[in-house]
């Protein structure tokens, strides 16, 4: 995403500006980002979750547990978009 | 078999693997470094995004049956009614999985989808907890990019097969 400045005329210093406009992309940036985004941002937080179905929407885990279908149906009550459900892998061999 | 497509926006895509951390019951730690694609699934009935892992030991594509539940996919059988079955064989496992369509199944990075399958057939364990991701096979993904994996980098890099 990308923002022009606007320096008015008389205006030296533009690192309010400057500073404001980041903060306006990162704010953008935060609402855009993917469930999947989200998911890979949380890093070892991820860790909590092994093991469990977690359901993402709206940047946030809005459910979570043993049951994929269950946490699919929570997940559909608190937001009205498609979420993303997982299984949080754990450490296991797996070769199929 | 190439199944029906929509068109793709770019023709390299590159992707990160999932990467975490984690201590096991006995306090040790973990380390998880996966190739997952980001997915999504679309059935008649729903749809659902997903995590699944880029397989190229794999055959064939294979759907959770915790997926299948989620978007009550129909499974295809025979002239007689029985269910299609096929057996999948893993390193120390065997286990029976059912043949499903699924309508729509589209790999995505951001928010933006850069490849989409249409109605294709994906085999279903027939119980759940067999596998924990979606498997991509050989089947359709492969068919429709040249995959590399950069392992030391966690990246997985995407590549459109010219026609």
């Amino acid at each position: 995403m990308r923002f022009l400045l606007y320096k008015p005329q008389g205006y030296k210093d533009s690192s309010v500006a400057k500073r404001s406009i980041v903060g306006l992309s990162e704010v953008c940036s935060v609402a855009t980002k993917s469930e999947f985004e989200y998911i890979m941002s949380l890093g070892n937080k991820l860790g909590e979750y092994v093991d469990e179905w977690i359901a993402v929407a709206d940047n946030k885990i809005v459910a979570r547990g043993p049951d994929a279908k269950e946490v699919f149906e929570k997940a559909k009550q608190v937001s009205s978009k498609t979420p993303l459900i997982m299984k949080v892998p754990a450490d296991k061999v797996m070769v199929l | 078999m190439v199944p029906n497509s929509e068109p793709d926006e770019d023709r390299t895509t590159v992707t990160k693997y999932l990467s975490y951390t984690y201590r096991d019951k006995n306090g040790n730690p973990r380390v998880i470094k996966l190739p997952l694609a980001h997915i999504y699934l679309k059935s008649p009935i729903t749809d659902t995004e997903a995590v699944g892992l880029l397989d190229t030991g794999a055959t064939k594509t294979i759907l959770p049956r915790e997926y299948a539940n989620i978007l009550s996919l129909v499974y295809i059988r025979d002239e007689k009614g029985n269910l299609v079955e096929s057996e999948v064989v893993g390193a120390g496992a065997t286990f029976i999985c059912h043949v499903a369509n699924l309508q729509r199944l589209s790999l995505k990075k951001k928010a933006a989808s850069f490849c989409t399958l249409c109605n294709i057939l994906i085999l279903v364990p027939d119980q759940e907890g067999r596998i924990p991701y979606v498997i991509l096979g050989r089947d359709y993904v492969f068919n429709r990019f040249d995959v590399t994996f950069h392992e030391r980098r966690q990246k997985v890099t995407f590549t459109k097969v010219g026609k």
